[in-house]
């Protein structure tokens, strides 16, 4: 792409570049002011220490070699890894099984894409509490059933074993909804064309599948895999509200934007939870480097 | 045969839907319970004396009217300038060359990597110095500008064939026409599913709200909802009434949009 | 043709002007000026506590007319209060009154946003007329940053209703922690309810150890802030009593506490006996699964001492205020017997001038909230430093080991102190 750039620009090119400042101009401006601002303000900030009030007093790089040598630092992002790894795939399978599901001819189609769209709108506070105490280890439902099929109860939530994968389950069923929403919109954009050729080529459902929908699918796919993984490591609101300090699995399933949170809101150590901070930025971007660059062996543009 | 896979399709996402709305369903009945019966340990699926004593408690505590009005400006605002913003960023990101294009890019892709409380601070010092604290405006004006949104739109925008672009600047069409009459219907599906996250995201945005207004007058719902809970303990019934009331109007602006993109678009014969 | 792009054009620039329009009548509306009147706004978290302040504020805008009181309320849980308050005191338009508490009040004095309010303390002559433990909690470097409006307390709680069915007698006022221990031991033999425990340990400082360590001469925090007393076997009992009462069945595991609030379970009727502060009063009495039938008494005694904790919010005036005039008289109004009367009188919270204490006891005359005030002269102050929300975090991460019974309560102890203090040596 940018060698073609460097190549000298054709007029129509050069009145391009005009048209594409044009349309993004607004975007830049207001993303410049309210965003670019305060996370470079940020990263400066990882190298002070700051009081509550934003004051900053330079301390180099004091707030990096406390953070190398905090384990805690270390756990939570095992635990985000962990999380990561385990919901991406899990609720993007899930949401392209239902979508597939959705895009054929079956009656109630509009009943069921507003059910299975229920979770992601729904405030994840009330969420959070619902969920709470489905795994209340006394009270909760889910005991009560395992109880009725004759097998053991646990202590879901307080249990470091099982914690995590508690989290994990609302996790994906928070997101399903939403992933499947915009996986079905991708679908929208394959002809119907193709498929009629292939049946009469003797192509069964499942093979159309993977021949078909997934390869045309795949810029969709591909944002809803980037999507969730920057998402999946900013994992917060449901651990915050679902696992309290007291909890012996507080520690296992703590993640690093909970820990970023603590020390910049509970504890006012603003300089070292920016110093937090730009370790998640550094992950995703890494992460999602290599993924811009592997999307080019499996993502189908045009 | 046929029946068959179609029974076994509806077993399926039927399972799902268990699955999916139990937890709403749990949300529903609590708001119809007393404070009293939520303490119930085991809890009761069903409300012993069916009440509505949250909804009237929501009602009397919040301007309903006014949060609510508020909450629906500040959304249809969100929505139509974010739409408009995103769209044309996104086109140019997609289909445009231009220099710096890589690296802006990333740039507006790299914000969405940062944890988003790293700008409520800032932003909150901005909109103060724009003299904006306690206003309508206040309430959305960040929100405008979503990297998200930019991306998930180039993402269509990207995987629309470039035959038609090309088609139509043969045809001697300019780029604001391609883009508003070529691609833009293309990518309708595209804006419909950024439309229902804008709109979900900014009705329930919790926080920024919070810090950024202080007048319940000015409050939007998922705040001015929370302000009922109590310090110490929660009202699980009001809380729960909250929480049904503000998905509502999200459901419904649902179920009303998506015929719309996705019965509407399958139709205009877009090749994959 | 070319319409369509001239359109999106004229709509952007129509969107621009829009949203400058709306920000041009927001900073208009910013120097509003209600006809020559001042605007004194006061920032707080607790919803239960604004019929008092309606109250106060309209008999102290009739004695005012020249003054307009906001009252400003943001929820505390999940930090919503403590973020605005630092966002709008870093931009400078923080509440000109605001209430803090202890746990945030030396930084906030570091930070430099509070007024020194010694000359409203000399006015409402604070030493002589409120508990010096809460006058002190808010003097840093012989400056008065914060005037103390209230206070709390723990008192017993119980449920008169499973003392019945078990046949066993009532707590009383005079009641020692052996007696409590003698009770629920009783009252398991008894035989309760399935599900139904005769009292309840959580791994709380403020409520449950804290008070104990203190009555039984242990310590928390040394004077000068530099070392943690964990490793003293006095502080050790302190704890180790609640921990026995988990061992002895008296109590849910600590798993069950940490997934369902020793509050929660008292208000479902699952608990014969909690502890409680006295900001809990209100939430108890509104509960209408328990409210008929529960009342309190003193905290046992413990060690031949009366234990308590004694934590209480304040007043501060923000020091970029453009009515520090104004701002001081109504703080200083607040602090008045009047006000101090009328807050007590509300039940919700314990006025924390002296001659005002009874006032919340005398809200209700059926229970016996004297429990709260008895002795409160007695109460030791919660320990607190500039990085106490961390160090109360490190305790309950470590503590939990023992109450779960993974580890002892002395292993522990040991790993707590070397963490503690070197917490504490990174304050300067």
């Amino acid at each position: 792409m940018s060698k073609k750039i460097k190549k000298k620009a054709t007029k129509r090119e050069k009145k391009d570049w005009l048209v594409a400042y044009l349309f993004i101009l607004p975007l830049l401006a207001g993303i410049l002011l309210f965003y670019v601002y305060p996370f470079i303000q940020n990263i400066w900030f990882s190298f002070n220490d700051v009081n509550k009030f934003n004051v900053a007093t330079f301390t180099g790089f004091d707030n990096y070699i406390k953070m190398f040598q905090d384990k805690a630092v270390w756990q939570s992002l095992g635990n985000t890894f962990k999380y990561v790894l385990i919901v991406v795939p899990v609720s993007i399978c899930l949401s392209l099984f239902i979508a597939a599901l959705l895009n054929t001819k079956i009656k109630g189609k509009s009943i069921y894409r507003t059910i299975y769209f229920l979770p992601s709108v729904t405030m994840a506070a009330a969420v959070a509490l619902v969920w709470k105490w489905i795994f209340n280890g006394q009270s909760g439902v889910l005991n009560a059933i395992l109880r009725a099929f004759g097998l053991s109860a646990r202590e879901w939530l307080q249990d470091p074993k099982t914690s995590l994968y508690c989290i994990m389950v609302v996790g994906i069923w928070m997101v399903v909804g939403y992933n499947m929403i915009i996986l079905l919109a991708g679908l929208q954009g394959v002809s119907k064309s193709y498929y009629e050729a292939a049946a009469i080529d003797g192509a069964g459902p499942v093979k159309q599948f993977f021949a078909i929908t997934i390869p045309l699918l795949s810029p969709t796919i591909f944002f809803v895999l980037i999507t969730s993984i920057i998402s999946g490591f900013q994992v917060f609101d449901t651990v915050y509200m679902m696992v309290g300090k007291g909890s012996m699995a507080f520690e296992s399933t703590q993640t690093v934007v909970m820990l970023f949170y603590r020390n910049a809101f509970d504890y006012g150590q603003k300089g070292y939870a920016a110093a937090i901070s730009v370790l998640i930025f550094v992950v995703i971007l890494i992460i999602t480097a290599i993924q811009m660059i592997g999307q080019k062996k499996w993502v189908n543009y045009d | 045969m046929k029946t068959r896979n179609k029974a076994i399709t509806h077993l399926l996402l039927l399972l799902g839907v268990g699955i999916t709305a139990f937890p709403f369903l749990w949300m529903v009945l609590t708001s119809f319970k007393t404070k009293g019966e939520t303490m119930q340990i085991p809890p009761t699926v069903l409300p012993q004396t069916f009440t509505t004593e949250a909804y009237s408690t929501i009602m009397e505590t919040i301007p309903f009217a006014q949060v609510f009005m508020n909450t629906l400006l500040s959304t249809v605002i969100t929505v139509l300038f974010q739409v408009a913003i995103c769209t044309l960023a996104a086109y140019a990101f997609a289909r445009l060359q231009f220099p710096g294009k890589n690296l802006l890019f990333i740039l507006v892709l790299s914000i969405l990597m940062v944890p988003g409380q790293i700008f409520l601070m800032p932003q909150y010092l901005i909109i103060q110095k724009l003299g904006l604290l306690d206003t309508l405006p206040a309430l959305f004006l960040p929100n405008l500008f979503s990297a998200f949104g930019t991306f998930l739109m180039r993402q269509f925008f990207m995987s629309l064939p470039k035959e038609l672009e090309e088609a139509a600047l043969l045809d001697g069409a300019n780029r604001f026409q391609i883009f508003g009459r070529v691609m833009l219907p293309l990518v309708k599906p595209g804006i419909v599913s950024l439309v229902i996250f804008t709109a979900k995201f900014a009705w329930n945005d919790f926080m920024w709200p919070m810090i950024v207004n202080s007048s319940l007058k000015k409050m939007t719902l998922g705040p001015a909802l929370s302000s009922l809970q109590g310090q110490y303990t929660t009202n699980f019934p009001a809380q729960m009434a909250g929480a049904v009331l503000a998905v509502i109007p999200l459901i419904v602006l649902f179920f009303i949009f998506q015929k719309q993109f996705i019965e509407g678009v399958a139709h205009t014969g877009v090749k994959g | 043709m070319k319409k369509r792009g001239l359109k999106i054009v004229a709509l952007l620039m129509v969107s621009v002007m829009t949203v400058g329009m709306m920000a041009g009548c927001g900073s208009k509306k910013e120097e509003k000026s209600d006809g020559g009147k001042t605007t004194i706004t006061l920032g707080m978290w607790d919803v239960k506590q604004s019929p008092f302040y309606d109250e106060a504020i309209a008999a102290y805008e009739a004695e005012h007319p020249d003054v307009n009181i906001e009252v400003q309320i943001t929820p505390y849980k999940g930090g919503e209060y403590w973020t605005k308050l630092e966002a709008s005191a870093a931009g400078g338009t923080a509440p000109d009154v605001f209430w803090i508490n202890v746990l945030h009040a030396e930084s906030y004095f570091d930070g430099g946003i509070l007024k020194d309010l010694s000359d409203v303390a000399e006015e409402v002559a604070l030493e002589e007329n409120y508990p010096e433990a809460l006058v002190e909690a808010y003097n840093f470097s012989d400056q008065q940053i914060g005037l103390p409006k209230d206070f709390d307390t723990n008192a017993l709680w119980y449920n008169k209703d499973i003392f019945d069915k078990a046949g066993v007698e009532y707590p009383t006022d005079d009641w020692t922690y052996e007696d409590l221990v003698a009770t629920a031991t009783e009252l398991k033999e008894a035989g309760l309810e399935e599900g139904v425990y005769p009292f309840v340990c959580p791994v709380d400082f403020q409520t449950w150890y804290y008070p104990t360590v203190f009555a039984n001469g242990g310590w928390i925090l040394n004077d000068d802030k530099t070392e943690t007393g964990y490793a003293d076997p006095k502080t050790q009992e302190g704890i180790q009593c609640w921990i026995d009462m988990i061992d002895q069945g008296l109590s849910p595991s600590s798993s069950v506490l940490a997934e369902t609030s020793a509050d929660t379970l008292f208000g479902a009727g699952q608990t014969a006996m909690v502890l409680a502060g006295s900001y809990m009063t209100p939430e108890y009495l509104t509960n209408d699964a328990i409210n008929k039938s529960i009342d309190l008494v003193e905290f046992p005694e413990f060690n031949g001492e009366e234990p308590n904790v004694i934590n209480g919010l304040g007043y501060a005036v923000f020091e970029g205020t453009k009515h520090e005039k104004e701002a001081k008289e109504f703080v200083a109004w607040l602090m008045s017997e009047e006000a101090m009367k009328l807050q007590g009188e509300a039940g919700t919270v314990i006025s924390a001038r002296n001659d005002a204490q009874h006032f919340f006891a005398d809200s209700n005359k059926e229970i016996n909230l004297a429990a709260y005030t008895n002795h409160a002269d007695k109460a030791v102050p919660l320990p607190v430093c500039k990085v106490a929300a961390e160090l109360y975090d490190l305790e309950l991460s470590k503590l939990k080991l023992a109450y779960a019974g993974e580890e002892s309560l002395e292993e522990v102890c040991k790993e707590l102190k070397i963490s503690a203090d070197e917490l504490l040596g990174t304050m300067e």
